[in-house]
């Protein structure tokens, strides 16, 4: 997929993927990859300013653990956060379903 | 926990790239997880050490764009150094050469004075060549305030009461007589742009407070050396050595915080303009 249509996406679909419960950067990422069976496939690096944005917007919340003995950031969905996504997803149900009709070709009415 | 070469050296170079944010640590830390991670995973899978992390760092992406987009994640308020905050460091730091400058200047005048005995052609000469440092001092001061603002991606309402305070404080100069104007303006402003500089936590804490407090302790010392009349009065009723001393006390902490503030937008390496471009783009 042109990763510049991905990037208008890309809030929502981490916060969809946040959606199912906490996770850290590389699960986000992963699960992103997994889910769209490959077709998102970013530069992992540069996912990351966007849960860093996400969280400064109040739309997420971290917290750090230590995992293997390295520090470990987990990324929740915060409560503006679940909003946010149930707000984007009915957004996004709306304009997907609207394009889908015009690229099915629904014939225009006949007038007479 | 094993350490892998290749990703340390790919951290080692983002955080050169990611050095002007203050998380760095935890930015470093939460990438070489993932870094880490990856490699663990692909390492549990049969890949070869040295190919897994190859893979891997393909996957991450390179330190340009990574950091590139790490500076373009929120295009209001960002807090990153460009060539102009690295300008305004500059300008700090002849600021407080010339700061220096307007003490010696008076010191040598009064010594001048008293040798002739009396406010006479060699001791004013002296006195305007301090005075004449002041002016650029104070407006060069400013502008780098300018620059530690921008730096911090703004200050707030109390960063610029500060830099409205400071702009005074070297408009007031002028009338480089006028200590107690001119000082006291610059005093505040630069304390109120100091504690609001300190709430951001990015500028260098020793550099912070000498700036912020060098003209209310240099006020400070000016009280309590005419309370002790130190050196007396002229004959103008003005107290020379006591306004000279706390112009001392304040021009050398104000000199040293500019210079410490100054030395740290000089040394940042300015975020590429493309990065920023990038971001003014979405």
């Amino acid at each position: 997929m042109r990763s510049q249509a991905l990037k208008g996406h890309l809030d929502l679909l981490v916060l969809a993927v946040l959606g199912d419960g906490p996770a850290h950067g590389y699960a986000v990422i992963e699960m992103l990859r997994a889910r769209s069976l490959g077709a998102f496939d970013l530069a992992e690096g540069t996912v990351y300013p966007v849960l860093h944005r996400l969280e400064g917007s109040g739309l997420l919340r971290s917290e750090w653990s230590m995992v293997g003995g390295r520090r470990r950031r987990t990324y929740a969905l915060t409560r503006k956060g679940e909003r946010s996504l149930a707000s984007e997803r009915r957004s996004w149900d709306e304009f997907s379903t609207a394009v889908s009709n015009v690229l099915g070709g629904a014939p225009w009415p006949a007038t007479n | 926990m094993a350490r892998y070469e290749l990703i340390d050296d790919h951290l080692a170079s983002l955080r050169r790239r990611l050095g002007w944010r203050s998380d760095a640590d935890d930015v470093e830390a939460e990438l070489r997880d993932h870094l880490y991670s990856a490699v663990e995973r692909l390492e549990g899978e049969g890949h070869d050490r040295g190919a897994a992390q190859r893979f891997v760092i393909d996957r991450f992406g390179a330190p340009g764009p990574v950091a590139g987009a790490f500076a373009a994640s929120g295009v209001r308020g960002l807090a990153v150094p460009t060539e102009y905050t690295r300008s305004a460091g500059v300008m700090m730091l002849v600021a407080a050469a010339l700061w220096l400058a307007v003490p010696l200047g008076w010191w040598a005048s009064h010594v001048l004075e008293d040798r002739q005995g009396g406010w006479a052609r060699p001791a004013q000469i002296v006195f305007v060549g301090g005075a004449m440092a002041l002016l650029p001092a104070a407006i060069l001061s400013a502008i780098g305030i300018g620059g530690l603002i921008r730096r911090h991606a703004g200050l707030g309402v109390l960063g610029w009461a500060g830099i409205a305070a400071c702009a005074l404080g070297a408009a007031a100069s002028f009338v480089a007589w006028f200590v107690y104007g001119w000082a006291l303006l610059l005093g505040v402003g630069a304390a109120l742009v100091a504690v609001a500089l300190r709430r951001r936590g990015l500028a260098p804490r020793l550099a912070c407070w000498s700036f912020g407090s060098a003209w209310l302790a240099g006020g400070l010392t000016l009280a309590l050396a005419q309370v002790a009349k130190l050196g007396g009065q002229d004959e103008w009723g003005d107290w020379p050595v006591a306004v000279n001393l706390g112009l001392t006390v304040g021009s050398l902490l104000f000199a040293a915080g500019l210079a410490g503030l100054g030395g740290w937008l000089r040394a940042e390496t300015p975020v590429e303009p493309a990065a920023l471009g990038a971001l003014a783009e979405g």
